[in-house]
């Protein structure tokens, strides 16, 4: 049972790849480009050349981040998207520093950028939870309005205090060169920065830390039965507050890595680029899993470093990329649900119960139909 | 829809006697683990069937295979004769198979008549609601099965929320009719209406198929029985020929002991004084009804107190006002000899509280998580599970391990979601796990609801042990023969007031029940 379970998942992970890639090639079918020149393209701009698989990995840890922290809230029983607001926040708290940091020695500031970047985000997810845990107001509701101003403050901030550059443009000034994250020398172009060993670090560091942790048992429990945590000794608002400020945490540390591991210098308004609805993506597609998510991180940085690629290249609109970013997305949602009707755990059989009005209201209308 | 072509009301009340439904050869594995080996059942229509076995025999399995939620890997199910193979609920509920569920299918802030009216519609923009009053009208009039229209489910009774369950079933034309436990949730006067319910269902000819832990239950009601043990059937037969003692043997596969009277305990000082505590009905309305009213109770060391009462009297408040879920509007509570004044779960777990929840699915368990998480719920959160926050999850799972030895908590492994446990077991677990703290005061809300008759003799033994270590138990029960045959002492509450406290040995159900009746001065 436990095995077919397994190959039925294997097999629809697959199945998806190998829609996604038929809707891919059918699209450049219809744009009048040949799919194996289009793959040729993809393939040389993702991992054909040392410099481009750096690009790829390195664009890929901001991804994960956000996944790791949209994974943690969910365990917790908890549901917010407010990854491109903390992103902003992070990003900008970071830059704030990261200007001033030109005379520190390397080390110090990159340490001092991650911790401002982590900071920023934490504080911006902490009015998200603090008006969840004290108002009352969804957290869903209240991260996505908090999106919105954090695009205003981010704007106003690279167009006032942050503003730097010499011809007037919306940025800041270029980092200070000790403020940039290291990177591997020996690549050219030197794309591959070092914070790619956050892929592997966070990854298992949050595996742990659910598994392994006081601190993840009792966010499990919190997420797993709120009444039963409360009846237990745990207070699943407290640990619901502390998966949102972790989660926001992560994703200020994505901005600071976009910036300062960045192919760019210096921030603009908008560098988040996107990458903060992608994560929860990454997390989906991996099923909520943090070492899946690693691969799932990969596979969308190079479906977006590619398409790039394909546009250079081939002339390709670069939308593209997004386009099979979201049929991949869609894919992966109608994969989950075949899953749900197929396998039959407990927990999928109560649920179908509980549901079972509402499903016997559309089969008995359409059989009575027919 | 090609199940059943010729099913539906119309055939309701087509002659008692003919089979129902026939089960033959059903096997369900789950990995290695057999759950159903080999099952034969025969239904008869007009009878009540009682359904057997102990805690994991795989009647619940069985059931779910009846109405469509698995799928059996051998074996064949007839209806009315015919095969039937059912893929989905849907398909047994259209073919007239309906489970009348434990967590009802109701949504609260509609009306009865609304709930009903959820239900398959000719076409999707016509008004649910003439059909769904004329057909609960002839439901009404074949069964006498009457609703409260207009009334909102969230005001109705848990045993008047059943009855709107199985009008709801009748309704879409059910007419085999499954009860997985019906009583757990029921006071004994709910209990007795849901008893000639089912009596009158069967004489109109419907099938009823009743699973039950209560021989009293089964013998008040049941026409036959069929025996599951270890997921195969061990006998069956009609229940007019046999005997309690018979049944017992045939589910646990040996004659069981008396249980010993309750030996005479030495009570020491107070663990739990509660003083003049009253409580409001409603957390938000302070000034409003109260749900208890100047209690004062007093539970010893190595004393087993009992609360008896119908459903609703305020035992759930009580429980919640000392766990610190609830708060209490005045009134002094003192805990193991310290004033408990500012309470939290947290703070009673510390102060050596256990609890046992009524409301087990909700408040007792994590289904997601695993057997060995949810057995070490607390103690993995202290010393020495938990060193400086690291958890020690091999100690963890291996003191689970040793604690489902020693309450037989049955399962294939530890590892398990405590959510494919049958239910009588995942209770055994809870029990586990609160007793293995050796708590100073145990509240234990109906702890053998749901629990074969091993299971809960285990349970009076385990209680009794406690006892006899110097721990103390609040035992809240509606059914008062287990009241009487489990305490040293019995606070009657009737009304959100305790209406006096008897020794066990003086206590009948006649003065239990006269206390119960009484206006309130008995104190
Ligand atoms: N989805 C599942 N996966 C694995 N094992 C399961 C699953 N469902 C049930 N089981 C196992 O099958 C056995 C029978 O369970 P079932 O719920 O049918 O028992 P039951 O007779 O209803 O018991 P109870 O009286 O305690 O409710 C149990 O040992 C249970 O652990
Ligand atoms: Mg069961």
């Amino acid at each position: 049972m436990l095995s077919k379970d397994l190959i039925m998942r294997l097999l629809v992970q697959v199945g998806v790849a190998l829609a996604a890639l038929a809707v891919g090639a059918l699209l450049l079918v219809a744009i009048g480009v040949a799919p194996p020149d289009a793959l040729h393209a993809f393939w040389s701009g993702t991992f054909g050349t040392p410099t481009n698989a750096g690009t790829t990995l390195t664009q890929a840890v901001p991804l994960l981040l956000v996944a790791l922290g949209w994974i943690l809230t969910t365990r917790a029983g908890r549901l917010h998207v407010g990854f491109p607001g903390q992103i902003l926040a992070g990003g900008s708290l970071a830059t704030a520093v990261g200007l001033q940091c030109g005379s520190l020695p390397g080390p110090v500031a990159v340490v001092l950028i991650a911790i401002a970047g982590i900071g920023g985000g934490a504080l911006w997810a902490g009015l998200t939870a603090w008006l969840w845990a004290s108002r009352g107001v969804l957290e869903i509701v209240s991260s996505l309005l908090l999106n919105l101003v954090a695009i205003q403050v981010a704007d106003w901030s690279v167009r006032g205090p942050l503003q730097g550059s010499l011809d007037g443009q919306p940025q800041s000034a270029n980092f200070p060169a000790a403020a940039l994250w290291p990177s591997v020398e020996s690549i050219p172009g030197r794309t591959l920065s070092y914070d790619v060993v956050l892929l592997p670090v966070c990854a298992i560091a949050v595996v742990l830390l659910l598994s392994r942790t006081a601190f993840g048992f009792r966010l499990r429990v919190a997420g797993g039965n709120q009444e039963a945590a409360r009846w237990s000794g745990i207070d699943p608002v407290r640990e619901g507050v502390a998966a949102i400020v972790i989660s926001g945490g992560f994703a200020g540390l994505a901005g600071a890595a976009l910036l300062f591991a960045g192919s760019a210098p210096w921030m603009s308004d908008g560098f988040e680029a996107g990458v903060g609805f992608n994560g929860i993506a990454v997390a989906l597609l991996a099923r909520n899993s943090p070492v899946g998510a690693v691969a799932t991180a990969v596979v969308f940085s190079a479906l977006n470093v590619g398409g790039t690629a394909m546009q250079a290249q081939l002339d390709v609109p670069s939308s593209l990329a997004s386009v099979l970013q979201g049929a991949v997305i869609v894919l992966v949602l109608v994969a989950a649900v075949v899953l749900h009707g197929r396998t039959r755990t407990p927990s999928a059989a109560k649920s179908a119960a509980r549901r079972r009005s509402g499903v016997v209201v559309h089969s008995g209308a359409r059989t009575e139909e027919a | 829809m090609k199940t059943r072509p010729d099913s539906g009301p119309a055939r309701r009340g087509t002659g008692t006697g003919a089979s129902a439904l026939r089960l033959t050869g059903v096997t369900k594995r789950f990995g290695s683990f057999v759950a159903n080996d080999a099952v034969d059942l025969d239904i008869a229509w007009g009878e009540i069937h009682a359904l057997l076995g102990e805690n994991g025999a795989g009647k619940t399995t069985l059931m779910r295979i009846v109405t469509g939620l698995y799928t059996p890997d051998e074996g064949g199910i007839e209806l009315d004769g015919e095969p039937v193979r059912f893929r989905k609920p849907e398909h047994a509920l259209r073919a007239g198979i309906g489970m009348v569920h434990q967590h009802f299918t109701l949504v609260p802030t509609l009306t009865e008549l609304e709930n009903l009216a959820i239900a398959p519609a000719a076409v999707p923009w016509r008004n649910g609601l003439t059909e769904a009053r004329r057909r609960s009208q002839e439901v009404a009039t074949a069964t006498g099965l009457r609703i409260t229209p207009d009334r909102l489910v969230a005001d109705a009774s848990v045993g008047e929320r059943q009855r709107l369950e199985i009008v709801k079933l009748l309704c879409r034309g059910a007419r085999i009719l499954i009860f997985d436990e019906p009583s757990a949730a029921l006071s004994p006067g709910e209990w007795d209406e849901l008893a000639n319910l089912m009596r009158r269902l069967a004489a109109d000819g419907h099938a009823v198929i009743l699973i039950s832990h209560k021989l009293s239950e089964v013998f008040s009601v049941a026409d036959r029985y069929t025996v599951l043990r270890r997921g195969a059937v061990s006998g069956s037969g009609t229940i007019a020929e046999a005997t309690p003692d018979h049944l017992v043997t045939l589910m646990v596969g040996d004659r069981m002991a008396d249980r010993p009277p309750l030996p005479a305990g030495t009570p020491g000082p107070a663990v739990l004084t509660i003083r003049s505590l009253d409580v409001a009905r409603d957390d938000n309305q302070p000034a409003g009804p109260k749900a208890l009213q100047g209690i004062d109770l007093e539970v010893r060391r190595g004393e087993i107190l009992g609360i008896a009462g119908v459903a609703g009297s305020g035992q759930s408040e009580l429980v919640e006002v000392l766990m610190g879920i609830r708060p209490a509007l005045s009134g002094a509570i003192e805990l193991a000899g310290r004033p408990f004044t500012h309470r939290s779960p947290r703070r009673f777990f510390r102060a050596g509280g256990a609890v046992i929840p009524e409301d087990r699915h909700h408040a007792a368990i994590v289904p997601g998580m695993t057997l060995w998480e949810n057995i070490t719920l607390r103690s993995l959160r202290s010393a020495p599970l938990n060193r400086q926050g690291l958890l020690d999850v091999r100690a963890a799972s291996a003191e689970a391990r040793r604690l489902m030895n020693e309450f037989d908590v049955r399962a294939d492994s530890e590892n398990l979601p405590i959510g494919r446990l049958s239910g009588g077991n995942q209770q055994k677990a809870v029990l586990a796990r609160e007793l293995s703290g050796n708590p100073a005061l145990l509240i234990a809300a109906q702890p053998v609801r749901g629990l074969d008759v091993r299971a809960a003799d285990f349970v009076y033994r385990s209680l009794v042990a406690h006892r006899e270590r110097g721990g103390a138990v609040l035992l809240i029960s509606m059914d008062l023969d287990e009241v009487i045959s489990m305490s040293d002492r019995i606070a009657v509450l009737a009304h959100g007031r305790i209406q006096g406290v008897v020794e066990a040995a003086k206590a009948t159900r006649a003065n239990l029940g006269a206390l119960m009746t009484s206006s309130g001065e008995a104190l």
